[in-house]
């Protein structure tokens, strides 16, 4: 359904983040894309949802297809109203506004009033703390409803894929175990998920298929199961270690790491 | 007792006009963080095209009025989207100084199209038009300025809250790159906060020429005194900008009406400070201005 051949991007002109990463989406999967702190995983997503731009980047190289169609042209808004929603890292709620108003604004490209009303019926069956606070103003949630309301948000527009990045930054572990399971169902109503992740686990949980980015390339294709199960793939690239969540610090030192690792691959 | 409420009144009239002009500044500053600085003279073409209107062309002020609204719509609108538009994602302090650079194009539009002579303003009324109550007069230029700014205060209330684009707007307001993921086209946005601000401040200049009889040149300067109103209400605030106006005019009548009972070492052109010194005293107490929000940066 979406294609990324060879994709790569640079910001200003001269900082390359993507160097030629390729993907695919097939219909109705839940895919998760790892890899380490500036890998290009957000970059990625802008990529596909247009919002380069903003950021003074651009596709430099290759192609992104989805329904065969180009769409590396387009505006956000166009992408939006076929069918791709991106949730942005940090949630990035409107605070100011209330629950319903930045649902609201998550419908702002839908012109059918009842398709605006089932899609509010469904956020609100999905998230019953929103259902609760619809009049309060989004910046008094917690970090967890935040996250559910901005993936609450984005299914306004009833996308037929989602764009997260990382949806569990900064949530107690509960929570992240909440945010992967409202992802599975999103997905198990049909909608496919595109889950980056820092929560290599988390990701693998509910995905059906992983890609591993480093330095701007897909390093790593496979299916998710496997991703979890072979011990030097987790080890390396998913920094897990039983259970273990990584921190900031833990990450810095895997990546001087990784450069003996890659010989041990090639 | 009829000498203060006159100065009240008055007051309240001339602070709605720095309201609808302080209005224009915050609307395009919540939603692009711009400051235009061609604001005072975006009125200013604006004011001489009704005075034109009425005085060369012969029109009824009723049909003056909304065609000097229309060019100033139309030239916020082409400048937002030829200049703009290729600006968004600059740092605010570059499009700070290209909107000075419109400020002095149009000024000098004004001055090569209707010379820097003082001409009489266009006004629907006689001077001395209005009536008395309990020896007060009510102006009929004054009553209208506040009717005017209470019903668009209304209307832009119900078009914030209640209204598609009303909604698109604060939201790009609050988070651009959160509203463009949504879809919402913050082009459009800015094309829709330029022609607002240009229209309302438009009318709030054509509301001060009626006031004061004749225009020249330098009337945009009238957005300078309407400065202090927006960042006493708070740059992103927009009923900040109102209530800011509406301080900032009471004030500065007040002090003009009493200054002369002062002693003579405070002088007479205290009314004319009064409202920057009101500007500092707030902003030492709240830094953000009344109603401001704590992420605005200091320009
Ligand atoms: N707006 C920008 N301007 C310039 N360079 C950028 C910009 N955004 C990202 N980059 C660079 O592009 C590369 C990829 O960044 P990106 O944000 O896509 O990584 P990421 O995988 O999402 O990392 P993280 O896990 O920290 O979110 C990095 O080297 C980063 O410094
Ligand atoms: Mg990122």
């Amino acid at each position: 359904m979406l294609e990324l051949q060879d994709v790569a991007v640079t910001y200003q002109n001269v900082i390359p983040a993507l160097r030629g990463a390729s993907l695919e989406i097939p219909e109705k999967v839940v895919v998760a894309l790892l890899g380490t702190n500036g890998a290009g995983k957000t970059t990625l997503l802008r990529a596909i949802s247009g919002l380069l731009p903003l950021h003074r980047g651009a596709l430099v190289g290759g192609r992104i297809l989805w329904a065969g169609e180009r769409i590396d042209r387009l505006s956000p808004t166009r992408i939006v109203q076929l069918g791709i929603t991106q949730v942005l890292e940090g949630r990035r709620i409107f605070d100011d506004l209330t629950v319903d108003e930045n649902l609201h604004a998550g419908a702002i490209t839908v012109r059918n009033p009842a398709a605006i009303r089932r899609a509010y019926d469904r956020v609100m069956s999905l998230f019953p703390v929103l259902a609760e606070r619809r009049s309060s103003r989004a910046g008094y949630l917690s970090g967890g409803e935040q996250q559910m309301l901005a993936i609450g948000r984005a299914l306004m527009a009833s996308p037929r894929l989602l764009l997260l990045d990382e949806p569990s930054l900064g949530l107690a572990p509960f929570m992240v175990q909440r945010i992967r399971n409202i992802i599975a169902e999103i997905n198990a109503e049909g909608t496919a998920v595109l889950l980056v992740e820092q929560n290599a686990q988390m990701a693998l949980s509910v995905a059906h298929y992983g890609y591993v980015l480093e330095t701007g390339r897909v390093v790593l294709a496979a299916p998710a199961a496997r991703l979890l199960q072979e011990e030097n793939i987790r080890q390396f690239y998913l920094g897990l270690r039983e259970g273990e969540r990584q921190l900031a610090l833990g990450r810095l030192r895997q990546r001087r790491e990784r450069a003996a690792e890659r010989r041990w691959l090639s | 007792m009829a000498y203060f409420l006159q100065l009240v009144f008055a007051g309240a009239a001339q602070g709605c006009i720095y309201a609808l002009i302080g209005l224009g500044f915050s609307i395009i500053f919540k939603a692009s963080q711009v400051i235009n600085f061609a604001q005072g003279e975006l009125l200013l073409v604006g004011t001489y095209v009704v005075a034109s209107a009425v005085l060369n062309w012969h029109l009824p002020f009723l049909l003056a009025l909304p065609l000097g609204l229309l060019v100033t719509i139309v030239i916020g609108l082409l400048f937002e989207r030829l200049v703009l538009r290729r600006m968004i994602g600059r740092p605010p302090f570059t499009i700070l100084m290209i909107t000075i650079g419109l400020d002095i194009i149009l000024r000098t539009l004004v001055i090569v199209g209707w010379g820097s002579r003082t001409i009489p303003a266009a006004t629907p009324f006689a001077v001395t038009s209005g009536f008395n109550v309990a020896g007060v007069h009510l102006g009929s230029s004054d009553l209208w300025t506040i009717g005017v700014t209470i019903v668009l205060c209304a209307a832009l209330y119900y078009f914030f809250r209640h209204t598609r684009y009303g909604l698109a707007m604060r939201a790009t307001a609050l988070d651009q790159e959160a509203a463009l993921a949504m879809g919402i086209d913050v082009r459009n946005v800015y094309a829709l906060a330029w022609g607002l601000a240009a229209a309302i401040t438009t009318l709030g200049g054509v509301l001060l020429a009626i006031d004061s009889l004749a225009i020249d040149p330098n009337f945009g300067n009238a957005a300078l005194v309407a400065f202090p109103a927006i960042i006493l209400g708070g740059l992103d605030s927009v009923s900040g900008a109102v209530i800011g106006g509406v301080i900032i005019g009471l004030t500065s009548v007040l002090t003009a009406g009493y200054e002369s009972r002062l002693p003579a070492v405070v002088g007479t052109g205290l009314h004319e400070v009064t409202p920057y010194l009101i500007m500092i005293l707030i902003l030492m107490i709240r830094p953000y201005g009344l109603f401001g929000s704590r992420k605005v940066e200091r320009i």
